[in-house]
């Protein structure tokens, strides 16, 4: 890669935002902060991204999923590698942690961390993501 | 819907004399002439009311009859009718389970009474658990929005304190380092309780799902002794894990479950045993089963505060606990997991010598 890997920053919650943004320019990224999902899309749609982490509950319940699903239903997304980064993990009926690889997928996901994030492991899978994208 | 009453009666002259009497005031009544018969009516028509028993009847008797009743509904009403009302049998016959008797031979106002208290003393049962079931599910939803919506700004907090931790030592000093940490302890403390409390509230509300997959539980104990060392330190006390040399196999557990019982039995451990005092953890596995054993040399429980120990909110109040914090979830958190899992959780303590949690699981090992 030739330029600072770009991450799409998907999340409504400014301080979230601003937490994660921290991490990853500390880790050598550059940022795109998007507030919305729709916004998000316009980004994607605009410029060349070679991450996205998203959170999942924003303007709806799952608006992160509907994020993921449609960038891997792009044809010329589909290879973005997706984290999705949520608060949503206790067991209240709606428990979206996946629970192997498989849901993971269906998920439109590649990687899931709940919040608040372990920045090491953030940046470790954020680089495991983009080595596997760029490889031979 | 009128309410439903079935009568069993070896007599025909009774049957037929309590069904006229009934059904004229409106109630939908089924009749059966012995005990089986009338049992076998009671299962495959669920929901009766009220039940008319004679108390001596051939084939199966009338205690008996009531006793089966009773086990399959505990709801239903029913009264004994019987010749020898004598104070020995009606007193045997509430045992059992029955609300009253009737002494033959009877008029239909002596018939119609006992009936009528019987069934408006069930329906007020009925509405009284219903509102303490809609009470407890309201409490439980509530808890739960609560510690979500505290959950997401408190995940901000630490994610801006681990922020500053990160910084180098050129931006952040020792001493500003060092009680930024302990905030971040706190944060974790707090994390701690809603996590508790957002299980309780989904095992009370009936969310809660058990994901029981091949798990090393020496890995889950190994996490949580290593947690617990800073804290153990700064007591300081000494932190035993007495691992198992060889990883014993994996058994099948709910990961989540069994890591929030282990924390919470040494978070405990840790906060009640004063500086200088052992807290110790073991694992034993065999075909019997798993056994996790906490124990300390800590401040221990009486004989009453150890019945109680595993009450929902229950604290020991004594003048060692009184300055230590903490909500009275974690031991009642911890029962309810390791029932849920089929498991028991005992304690053994003594005042001033410590106490000593052991949780046992039945052999699930794969």
């Amino acid at each position: 890669m030739n330029h600072l890997p770009r991450v799409l920053l998907v999340d409504d919650d400014a301080d979230f935002a601003a937490i994660h943004r921290g991490i990853l320019e500390a880790a050598g990224y550059q940022v795109v902060w998007a507030g919305t999902p729709g916004d998000a899309w316009a980004r994607l749609q605009a410029e060349a991204l070679d991450l996205v982490i998203t959170d999942l509950m924003m303007d709806r319940l799952d608006a992160g999923f509907s994020l993921a699903r449609r960038i891997k239903a792009d044809p010329r997304l589909a290879r973005v590698p997706i984290i999705v980064i949520s608060g949503v993990g206790g067991r209240l009926g709606f428990d979206f942690r996946p629970q192997g690889p498989e849901e993971l997928a269906a998920m439109g996901a590649d990687a899931y961390f709940p919040k608040p994030v372990d920045s090491q492991a953030l940046t470790r899978k954020i680089r495991e993501l983009l080595d596997t994208r760029e490889g031979p | 819907m009128n309410a439903r009453i079935l009568v069993v009666d070896d007599e025909l002259g009774m049957r037929e004399g309590c069904r006229r009497v009934l059904t004229a005031e409106g109630y939908d009544v089924q009749i059966a002439e012995d005990g089986p018969a009338g049992l076998d009516l009671f299962r495959a028509q669920p929901g009766f009311a009220a039940a008319l028993v004679d108390l001596k009847m051939p084939r199966m008797g009338g205690l008996e009859l009531i006793e089966q009743m009773r086990r399959l509904d505990e709801d239903v009403v029913i009264l004994v009718i019987t010749a020898y009302a004598t104070i020995d049998t009606a007193v045997e016959a509430t045992k059992r389970g029955a609300y009253g008797y009737i002494p033959k031979p009877f008029t239909p106002n002596e018939l119609l009474l006992p009936v009528r208290n019987g069934l408006e003393r069930r329906a007020l049962a009925l509405e009284a658990r219903r509102l303490r079931q809609e009470h407890e599910r309201a409490k439980a939803t509530f808890i739960s929005l609560v510690a979500h919506e505290v959950r997401n700004p408190l995940a901000a907090v630490e994610g801006f304190l681990d922020a500053v931790l990160g910084a180098g030592p050129d931006r952040l000093g020792g001493e500003e380092r060092a009680l930024i940490e302990r905030a971040r302890l706190r944060t974790r403390a707090l994390n701690d309780l809603l996590r508790d409390l957002l299980s309780l509230s989904a095992i009370e509300t009936g969310n809660f799902v058990l994901r029981p997959a091949p798990l090393d539980l020496r890995g889950v104990v190994d996490e949580a002794v290593r947690a617990h060392r800073d804290n153990a330190a700064q007591k300081p006390l000494r932190l035993v894990w007495d691992a198992p040399a060889d990883p014993p196999p994996a058994v099948r557990a709910d990961a989540d479950a069994m890591r929030s019982i282990v924390f919470n039995l040494l978070d405990n451990a840790v906060k009640y045993t004063p500086a200088g005092g052992q807290v110790s953890v073991s694992l034993a596995q065999d075909a019997a089963g798993v056994r996790i054993t906490v124990a300390d040399t800590g401040i221990g429980m009486s004989e009453e505060e150890c019945a109680r120990a595993f009450d929902e909110f229950f604290r020991a109040r004594n003048e060692w606990t009184a300055h230590i914090p903490g909500t009275g979830l974690g031991l009642s958190l911890v029962k309810r997991l390791v029932a849920m899992q089929g498991g028991t959780v005992a304690v053994q303590s003594a005042r001033g010598r410590g106490s000593a949690f052991t949780v046992s699981l039945p052999s699930t090992v794969l």
